[in-house]
């Protein structure tokens, strides 16, 4: 028979030597180099692996030690080597118990009896691939988790029937004020002042008819201490634990609407000063204006002296030039517009 | 003799006496009627006897009380036996004004201040009411 040739790092935890030469011999069989550490005890065994984290490819466990046994070894165990399998050796056949640790997170539950160097061998080889696939999926559960849990905008899932939120991340809790536990035990009718509820309804309503990710619109959501915020707020579908859910995406306008506010102030403001460019200014000025162009066709001008004419004909030109200025000012301010 | 009678309504003297000036230019025996206000105009407009039937007036805009826009919507919503014919004549050179201006049918022209004799040259030999 050809034998494995990578390297296992295996820890043998039973406190029975004979059994212990028994699986290393087992061992030897199919593995070329088995590197055994052996343990006599639960305190023993969590000697070894303190001293050597992350270190075992497998376990291969006893169920009674001398110092502990049955479900609290192997509960303790499994919290020394979350990502190590296990594997249970034991002598006496207990079906119950045997599906029992399979819950607890045990790899495999074989009896001393029936073992065989092949047996043995699968099995370490399928325990040790299967946690990798557990592994990697309870680190991808992670990293969802973490999308959720570290976004930076707050986020919230809540049921579509009854409105309560079933779950909210760290920056709704730091942006709203509510703890966690808060957060769950209100409704999405609790973050809105009263006025805002009509619209809140509206909008669930239209939101029936919509599918996937939308923009439900700008609404006011009220914080824990009372102050109101200006929100954008996307949602899109989801199954959630089972219930039909919505989750939805918290965007923070309240600086952004202030600001647009101020500048639509300040453009009224330009715009009164334009009308008042436009009539006021203008007004007495084209009454100069009018008054000189009077001077200029009446008869009696050609009696003026050349004197008299150039001093006109320099405050005609003054005129002119004030009105050029007004009306760039005028033109410069319709310009002003924001589409 | 004319058969319209030409009137101004300005809140300043000054104005009213500049555009006078300017239309008599071409009218030489004849005296426009002038108004310091919209409503002293629209009262004698809808009933006094002395004016003519056809009414050719120069509308000053920004007035107190009663502007010029004011005028022009009650004589939208108020019909007159006399046919009025407006120009509007003010010192405003806001392009939002004259888009204003256009949507009523008696409005015929509009003019910024100083009314050139040019300008009223133009009016008068373009404008198919003055005959």
């Amino acid at each position: 028979m050809i034998k494995d040739r990578k390297e296992y790092q295996i820890l043998i935890v039973d406190d029975n030597k004979g059994d212990r030469v028994l699986i290393e011999a087992y061992l030897e069989d199919t593995i070329i180099l088995p590197k055994i550490s052996e343990a006599e005890s639960f305190f023993h065994a969590k000697k070894i692996i303190e001293n050597n984290p992350n270190f075992f490819d497998v376990v291969l466990l006893d169920l009674s030690l001398p110092d502990l046994s049955g479900e609290g070894l192997i509960r303790s165990i499994a919290e020394l080597l979350p990502e190590t399998p296990i594997i249970i050796l034991t002598g006496y056949p207990d079906v119950d118990f045997s599906r029992k640790s399979l819950k607890l997170g045990i790899a495999d539950y074989q009896l001393k009896d029936e073992l065989n160097p092949l047996a043995l061998y699968k099995s370490i080889i399928y325990a040790i691939e299967r946690k990798k696939v557990t592994n990697q999926l309870i680190s991808s559960e992670k990293r969802y988790k973490d999308l959720f849990q570290l976004s930076p905008m707050p986020i919230w899932v809540y049921e579509k029937v009854t409105l309560k939120f079933l779950a909210v991340n760290k920056s709704a809790v730091e942006t709203y004020g509510f703890n966690e536990g808060e957060f769950l035990s209100m409704k999405i009718t609790d973050i809105r002042p009263v006025e805002e509820l009509p619209a809140l309804y509206q909008a669930i309503q239209n939101d029936l008819s919509k599918k996937g990710i939308n923009l439900s619109g700008v609404f006011k959501h009220q914080k824990r201490n009372g102050e109101v915020m200006d929100v954008e707020v996307y949602a899109n579908d989801i199954d959630f634990n089972g219930k039909s859910a919505k989750i939805v995406l918290i965007n923070d306008i309240t600086f952004k609407s202030k600001y647009i506010q101020a500048i639509e102030t300040q453009n009224k403001k330009l715009k009164e000063i334009a009308w008042i460019q436009s009539h006021i200014v203008r007004a007495p000025l084209s009454r100069m204006m009018g008054l000189i162009e009077l001077i200029n066709v009446e008869e009696e001008s050609n009696n003026l002296s050349d004197d008299l004419k150039q001093l006109i004909q320099f405050i005609r030109e003054s005129a002119i030039e004030l009105d050029e200025i007004v009306r760039d000012i005028t033109i410069r301010t319709e310009q002003i517009k924001i589409d | 003799m004319t058969n319209f009678d030409i009137v101004i309504i300005d809140d300043k003297e000054i104005d009213l006496m500049l555009i006078s000036r300017v239309v008599m230019k071409f009218f030489h025996d004849y005296k426009p009627i002038e108004y310091l206000s919209g409503t002293k105009a629209i009262n004698d407009i809808y009933n006094s006897p002395h004016l003519k039937q056809k009414l050719i007036v120069f509308l000053d805009i920004n007035m107190p009380e009663f502007s010029g826009w004011d005028f022009l919507e009650f004589l939208l919503k108020t019909p007159t036996k006399r046919v009025v014919h407006v120009c509007i004549v003010t010192s405003s050179v806001n392009l939002s004004d004259k888009k204003l201006a256009e949507k009523y049918p008696f409005v015929f022209d509009f003019l910024e201040k100083p009314v050139s004799i040019e300008d009223m040259r133009q009016i008068i030999e373009n404008q198919a009411i003055f005959n």
